[in-house]
């Protein structure tokens, strides 16, 4: 038993156990217990490796290791796991499905709402906003997500809380197999270099009084180059100035801001807010992250410019093999660029199946009345489509049962008690109604 | 101009031009723009932001801000032309004759009046010799026409969600019973499915009340979903103009066609989006010759030596560009 040292203040943390969850090759999981002293290879320093694969002796199969965490051997949620005992470390079997880049489970967003010191003291329950109520899904390399919904569904805050920009009111973010839902900022300052984000407004998101060459070499001061030192593990490095302004250079070209020397020193109102977008997503892109989240990037745009930035953002994305979340609420859009499509709805998952499937066989009244509702361009064929009527209720109060039942066209009783779970109903195409349960 | 477009015209745009006066020089939104309104029916304006579509609605009113003029053009109205109006004559034109329902529903109303109040305002302003009696029974029927409970009137515009306010705004646009109603991008900034039911709102009240519509937006499905022709505006010019189905199912303009192609239709196989390549110019200093010179993938000699007039293509369907 490894008693950990305490930190700055507070009680010392018992580790007893870690938890391990690995992918097969049929693209199941197994998730189970290990002693933290289990050894997977003959090297004695090396440790667990993220995305690599393991001969699980008790089982006799092979795996890859998707996410390992330390938990306490009191948790109530390890006595059912199995326990593993003897593994060994074996070549990466591209048969196994990579592991995911981010994954959540049940993670939830509660706002509290502020009150008056006469309801503190005489009021029992205590009101939330709850602009994300469990969520899980997860995100595999180089995927392009889209997450759509009405505003006040969530997006926004959803991509936020998966950045740790704001943290999380329960459930787990797993990044690169790592548990990051409880760390600290410090702790959070190298995986940083790794997460990105684009704002909507790149009127606001881009500082007046820094010249683009700065906004683009920000990252690259702060985090410093990330490289493999001597003894063969990943070390970061100040750059030298010679060195960022190749970089930034070279960023700028990337998304087609050419010749890089004619903009390197303007400041941000001296472009257009295609090109601002695209100092952006250059400023995102810049250090090579694994994970970005694009909330809403083109919408503050203008409609002959949305497809440049859009598909600068495709090229870059296949390019780097970056996953990237993309928040939108336009679902055309989303669809002819997302792999997959997430809708939500006051916090909740409604559907999620890939860009095709959501877009075309919807599956969830709430998915189908959005996609009636999205304008075509099409004049003739105006005037047929019903629209559902009402607007989104409060997320401090949320209906109960199915969350969507008050503006449903085939609630019925069920849905206004029992809260639909998702449910897989065809291959990778996941709805919660009672529709289809 | 063809027969067809001054058929029973209730609005006639004669040569347009609207210019704002800045240090640099004149700003030329909007210029030569000629289009024509009949009764009850929609029009709807298109383009990106910065080709004048907004400064039309505004000429239109006379309400341009500081700095703007109308240099030259009629709009006649009814059968007079509101160019020369006296101040006085124009007040009476405004909502009476043509009313507007501005861009951006959440702040378009003061934030410290009720709501029925800003709408009686509008009655009040506009008619003579009307009782408070009559105003609070006439704001009670307007909201009921826009699907707002009579009740909430006595509701601050903080009190009414997005959508609400957006009928309201409406509601106000028609307070003195209007003749054209011009709606300055109605559906932006608005959630999908309460932009369908805005736009359905506005449909049924043309068809019910016999209004005529003028829609402007940069979003080309709004239009098609609500406008029986279509005006698509490049830096300050109508470069194609006709019935809405003639211009989506063939567009002839290069403009018109990278408009379409970059809007994702959510029907259809999955694509990779287009666009047009370069940005819109400069109003103080244009292009010579065709405006879209610089960025059209067509562009021949002549288009940067003369300017293409409108030319009506086939029935129903003009366009300004040298490949016709």
């Amino acid at each position: 038993m490894i008693v950990e040292k305490p930190k700055k203040w507070g009680r010392s943390k018992k580790i007893d156990l870690r938890y391990v969850r690995f992918g097969l090759e049929d693209g199941t999981v197994i998730e189970g217990l290990v002693r933290p002293k289990i050894q997977v290879s003959a090297e004695t320093s090396k440790d667990w490796a993220f995305n690599s694969c393991y001969l699980i002796r008790d089982l006799q199969k092979v795996g890859r290791l998707f996410s390992i965490r330390e938990v306490s051997d009191s948790d109530e949620f390890t006595a059912k796991l199995p326990r593993f005992e003897r593994f060994e470390e074996v070549a990466d079997d591209p048969k196994i499905p990579g592991a995911p880049v981010v994954s959540i489970e049940n993670l939830r967003k509660w706002y509290p709402l502020k009150r008056g010191l006469f309801e503190t003291v005489f009021s029992k329950e205590e009101a939330n906003v709850k602009a994300v109520d469990g969520v899980s899904f997860s995100l595999s390399k180089g995927e392009i997500f889209a997450l759509a919904g009405e505003s006040g569904s969530g997006k926004t805050t959803l991509g936020k809380v998966l950045l740790r920009l704001v943290s999380s009111s329960g459930g787990s973010i797993y990044f690169l197999g790592r548990d990051i839902t409880r760390l600290s900022d410090r702790e959070m300052k190298p995986l940083r270099r790794e997460m990105q984000i684009v704002f909507q407004d790149p009127f606001e998101s881009l500082d007046p009084r820094m010249i683009i060459k700065e906004i683009i070499a920000e990252p690259l001061r702060v985090q410093g180059l990330a490289e493999v030192n001597e003894k063969g593990r990943p070390a970061t490095r100040r750059m030298g100035e010679e060195e960022i302004e190749e970089r930034v250079k070279k960023m700028l070209s990337e998304v087609e801001l050419v010749p890089p020397e004619e903009f390197l020193f303007r400041f941000p109102h001296e472009m257009s807010g295609g090109q601002r977008q695209r100092v952006a997503v250059a400023r995102a892109f810049v250090l090579n992250p694994s994970f970005i989240v694009a909330d809403e990037p083109v919408s503050m745009l203008d409609v002959s410019i949305r497809a440049e930035i859009v598909n600068l953002m495709v090229d870059l994305v296949k390019k780097s093999q970056a996953s990237i979340v993309f928040i939108s609420h336009d679902l055309a859009l989303a669809k002819h660029i997302a792999d997959r499509i997430a809708i939500l709805y006051l916090g909740k998952m409604m559907e999620l199946g890939s860009s095709e499937n959501v877009v075309d066989a919807p599956l969830h009244p709430y998915t189908q009345a959005l996609i009636s509702a999205v304008p075509v361009p099409d004049p003739e064929s105006k005037r047929t489509k019903d629209v559902i009527s009402g607007e989104i209720p409060s997320p401090v109060d949320p209906p109960l049962g199915c969350r969507f039942h008050t503006r449903c066209p085939y609630a019925h009783e069920r849905c206004t008690s029992e809260e639909p779970a998702l449910v897989e109903v065809e291959k990778n195409h996941f709805v919660a109604c009672h529709l289809y349960s | 101009m063809p027969a067809w477009l001054t058929r029973l015209a209730l609005l006639e745009v004669q040569n347009l031009t609207t210019h704002y006066r800045i240090l640099r020089g004149w700003v030329r939104a909007v210029e030569n723009v000629s289009f024509s309104v009949a009764q009850g029916e929609a029009l709807g304006i298109a383009g990106e932001s910065g080709s004048g579509k907004s400064t039309i609605a505004l000429s239109l009113l006379r309400i341009l801000p500081a700095g703007g003029h109308i240099r030259k053009g009629k709009i006649i109205f009814d059968g007079t032309d509101l160019v020369p109006l006296a101040e006085n004559d124009m007040r009476k034109i405004r909502w009476k004759g043509i009313s507007i329902v501005f861009q951006g529903a959440m702040n378009a109303m003061n934030p410290v009046f009720k709501v029925g109040d800003q709408i009686g305002e509008a009655i009040k302003i506009h008619e003579d010799g009307v009782t408070s009696a009559d105003i609070k029974e006439r704001v009670a029927k307007l909201l009921e026409t826009v699907g707002i409970e009579p009740s909430r009137a006595d509701n601050y515009p903080h009190e009414f969600s997005g959508g609400m306010r957006q009928r309201a705004l409406i509601a106000m646009a028609l307070a003195a019973n209007p003749t054209l109603l011009i709606g300055d991008e109605p559906g932006t900034a608005l959630d999908v499915i309460v932009q369908a039911q805005t736009l359905r709102l506005l449909r049924d009240l043309k068809d019910r009340l016999g209004l005529s519509m003028i829609m402007i937006s940069h979003d080309l499905s709004i239009i098609a979903e609500t406008c029986d022709k279509v005006a698509i505006m490049y830096a300050g010019k109508i470069v194609e103009y006709g019935d809405a189905v003639s211009i989506f199912k063939n567009p002839l303009h290069p403009y018109t066609q990278g408009l379409i192609k970059a809007f994702p239709s959510i029907k259809g196989e999955k694509v990779r989006l287009s666009s047009i390549p370069g940005q819109p110019p400069d109003l103080l200093n244009p292009p010579p010759a065709c405006r879209f010179n610089p960025r059209c993938p067509y562009v021949m000699d002549i288009c940067k030596k003369e300017e293409p007039l409108l030319k009506e293509n086939e029935k129903g369907h003009t366009v300004a560009c040298h490949l016709y």
